[in-house]
């Protein structure tokens, strides 16, 4: 008989809770099973400021999950997002040893675990570290064995988190009797599937512009460069509205939603376009120029954030590459035109992977399937994308039995 | 034939000080020229305007010589009252053009008492709008000149969109030994000078202006409100908040007062981050209730190591505002606000800035700022989204001055 395994994939987004349930056969098959989408309540800009209501919905989620997989989830993955979630560049170093100055095993344990050793600050727990290229002696090599040189230089890209945050959002999936498996980064999960092994070999952005966050990752050589979160996403585009024509908010996301483009023709200046009051406001004329300017100002401004965190490391390695865009807010119209005008490079639309059922197509999924994928290949033994510290998981448990 | 015209002059705000000490508080302002303003100095008598004749770009003008020939009002605000009539045209030529004019007079007076109102109307009724900041004199001055500065004062208020006021009894801790109120005097002039620079600096360098003063009548829009202005200066914006209690409970002593709206302005150093502007809003509301309005600007000077606060309370006052409302209750010392006297430097253009996120740094040089209604809509409540110094939950187009017509 063919083994199976369940796992569990969980965003606690900030518009919508995703839960997948899949099984795992013969550890190399994967089967989504079962799954629920919920929207979000307590939560804003990727951080839980209401438990309750966070637990409600959550909650929610996870039983609909089930019931619709007709399994039990012991435990899940989970992804993580907001701007607590910060790295930073971790080096560590070691002078090659070996009598004919070829760097050695040991040479490599040597440098990664110096670079490894930094303490964080109290409050930040690692979540993630990337491994980025050696350089010897200064020099870039893909694989330092046997390169001749000095001195080995290891290099990471360490993500940390807050440790209290983190913790309130483990502790919600906790209570109902679900453990935390393993976190993951919203912006690499979603990385995970909506850009190709051969883009990230060449260079990409992966931008994952959801409600209340907007989660970055840049890759290159087939390494994570970068990844970064900003705390804006479509609900400030919603609020911008909202404020600008002093409206509810229920009306300025269906504004957004149905009107909003973030670049017009020159002949759609002078539309008007209707909006759909409830009883209080009435039906109202508004001009398509105005909504426009509202969010092409705001876009445009998320998009000169993620540009002024990028560039460093865009022009450290000389990359070229593109820019794949991802998360619900990337179904605004046009938006990849003016993600294009001000990143200066190629945006495509991201896509899901086509083993996906279609009602779970959207890009707003991306991440919860990225995740899923993750936690396939772990269970699987597939080798994860990118070498990774495996005790992440004991340190998860650490957190919450103190 | 050569016809010479005197070209109407671009200024959108005019800054006029009247009297003597009006004339002496404008004089000592150093506004640069990137804002598009002009001063002036008026004053019914030559000996007090004597000591200006440098300062040529503030034209000091002696009006009303056929009637006063040159000595001053002597205390009679009928004879500035006169003296108006007969200087209209003079009047007339000052504001052609003006957006804003701004009158800086000290109230109990001949001249200013009786001239400064009826200025104010002349520009109301041609549709310039008017802000008068006014100094009340000092209860010992005699009921007589307190009786006519408050005459002029309500009349003022009348034909201005706001008469922010302040009040020289508050300024008694500031006598010196020999209880001499030259000191409290200056210190007055000083918070005033500080107000109006403020003022001038929210409208040009933070975008009130570009709102075609929409936020600024919407600060201001006073029909029974009275606006109190502070400012306040420590080394931080914890020192200033400390300050601003002070303040608060030496002016309203019992906690009586509702404030309507607010606007205030924090200038500090590099580290000024925007919970310390929240901190400062938090104060206020605390001690004077949530604003059904309030605004908020925030900047960075590079060059300074502290800070400055400078608040305009409207209190609404449900009944018509009597002086003795503000009571003055000296206490401790204080630290002294001053006017800044190094003008901001822009580097950039208006419109560059705006067009670019800019994070603070050394080579700025120039003034890094926000502006907020403080209501930040759905993210109300939730820490503020710094990056760089901004708070990115006020709407972009807020921040960038982006008109839409609604
Ligand atoms: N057609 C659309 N046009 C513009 N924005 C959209 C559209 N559909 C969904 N959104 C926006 O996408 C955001 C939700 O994206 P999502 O990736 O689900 O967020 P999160 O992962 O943070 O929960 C919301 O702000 C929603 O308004
Ligand atoms: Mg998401």
């Amino acid at each position: 008989m063919a083994e199976s395994k369940i796992i569990g994939a969980l965003e606690m987004g900030t518009t919508k809770v995703a839960v997948l349930i899949a099984e795992v056969i013969d550890t190399y098959r994967l089967n989504i099973i079962g799954s629920a989408v919920v929207p979000s309540e307590g939560i804003k800009k990727g951080r839980i400021y209401d438990a309750k209501k966070a637990n409600r919905c959550v909650h929610m989620a996870i039983t609909d999950a089930e019931k619709s997989a007709g399994v039990n989830l012991k435990t899940v993955y989970m992804t993580v997002t907001g701007s607590d979630i910060q790295g930073e560049r971790q080096v560590g170093k070691a002078q090659i040893s070996h009598m004919a100055k070829v760097v050695t095993e040991y040479d490599v344990n040597r440098a990664q675990e110096e670079a490894k050793r930094r303490q964080l600050p109290d409050g930040r727990v690692y979540v993630q570290f990337m491994r980025n290229p050696f350089e010897v002696d200064g020099v870039r090599v893909d694989e330092p064995y046997s390169v001749k040189g000095n001195e080995l230089q290891a290099n990471y890209w360490a993500v940390h988190a807050d440790e209290v945050l983190l913790k309130r959002q483990i502790e919600i999936v906790n209570s109902f009797m679900v453990k935390v498996d393993e976190v993951f980064l919203a912006g690499l999960a979603s990385g995970r599937v909506v850009a190709t092994d051969d883009e990230k070999e060449k260079g990409i952005v992966v931008l994952d512009i959801g409600g209340g966050s907007t989660d970055y990752a840049v890759y290159s050589d087939g390494y994570v460069l970068r990844t970064g979160v900003i705390d804006v996403g479509g609900d400030h585009i919603t609020n911008d509205l909202s404020l600008a024509f002093r409206i509810p908010w229920e009306n300025a996301e269906q504004i957004k939603i149905e009107q909003a483009k973030a670049v017009i023709r020159e002949d759609e200046t002078d539309e008007m376009v209707w909006m759909r009051g409830d009883l209080s406001i009435g039906d109202r004329k508004i001009s398509r120029r105005t909504i426009q300017k509202v969010v092409h100002a705001r876009l445009e401004e998320l998009f000169q954030v993620v540009k002024h965190d990028i560039d460093p490391i865009l022009s450290e390695y000389k990359l070229s590459g593109s820019v794949v865009l991802t998360g619900g807010t990337s179904r605004l119209t046009a938006i990849e035109a003016l993600a294009h005008q001000t990143l200066k490079m190629p945006v495509r639309m991201g896509r899901n992977p086509d083993w996906v059922i279609p009602e779970l197509q959207g890009p707003e999924m991306s991440s919860v399937i990225g995740l899923l994928q993750f936690a396939f290949s772990d269970v699987s033994g597939d080798l994860p994308e990118q070498p990774r510290q495996r005790s992440l998981f004991s340190r998860f448990s650490g957190l919450l039995h103190r | 034939m050569a016809v010479s015209l005197t070209p109407v002059s671009e200024n959108k705000v005019a800054i006029i000080g009247l009297g003597d000490e009006g004339c002496r508080m404008v004089a000592a302002l150093d506004v640069p020229q990137q804002w598009e303003i002009e001063c002036r100095l008026w004053d019914s008598s030559v000996e007090s305007l004597s000591g200006y004749e440098e300062i040529e770009s503030m034209k000091p003008e002696v009006l009303g010589v056929k009637i006063t020939h040159g000595f001053g009002c002597g205390g009679q605000s009928d004879l500035g009252r006169s003296v108006f009539l007969q200087e209209q045209e003079l009047c007339s030529d000052l504001i052609a053009g003006k957006e804003l004019v701004i009158l800086v007079s000290s109230l109990g007076g001949g001249f200013a008492s009786g001239f400064a109102p009826e200025l104010a109307k002349f520009c109301q009724t041609r549709g310039v709008p008017v802000i008068s900041f006014c100094k009340m004199p000092f209860s010992f001055q005699g009921r007589k000149c307190m009786e006519s500065a408050k005459q002029a004062l309500n009349r003022l208020r009348e034909n201005s969109i706001a008469a922010p006021t302040f009040e020289c009894d508050d300024y008694l801790p500031w006598l010196d030994e020999a209880g001499l109120a030259h000191k409290a005097i200056e210190q007055g002039n000083q918070e005033l000078q500080v107000a109006v620079m403020n003022l001038c600096f929210l409208l040009f360098e933070e975008g009130l202006y570009e709102f075609g003063f929409k936020t600024l009548l919407a600060v201001f829009d006073l029909d029974i409100c009275k606006t109190i202005v502070f400012s306040v200066r420590g080394k931080d914006p914890a020192a200033c908040v400390e300050q601003i209690k002070e303040r608060l409970v030496e002016k309203f002593p019992n906690g009586e007062f509702r404030v309507d709206r607010s606007l205030v302005s924090i200038v500090g150093s590099k580290s000024l981050a925007v919970d310390d502007v929240s901190l400062v809003n938090k104060t206020l509301s605390d001690l004077v209730g949530k604003p059904e309005k309030s605004f908020f600007g925030a900047c960075i000077d590079p060059g300074r190591e502290d800070c400055t606060v400078v608040a305009y309370l409207n209190i609404h006052l449900g009944r018509q505002f009597e002086l003795s409302d503000l009571a003055a209750a000296p206490t401790s010392e204080k630290a002294t606000p001053s006017v800044r006297k190094k003008s901001p430097k822009r580097g950039k253009s208006k419109s560059k800035k705006a067009a670019e996120v800019t994070a603070p740094d050394d080579s700025q040089g120039f003034f890094d700022h926000i502006l907020r209604e403080s209501n930040r809509g759905y993210f109300e409540n939730t820490p503020s989204n710094n990056w760089n110094g901004i708070d990115l939950d006020v709407p972009t187009y807020i921040r960038r001055g982006i008109r839409v017509k609604t």
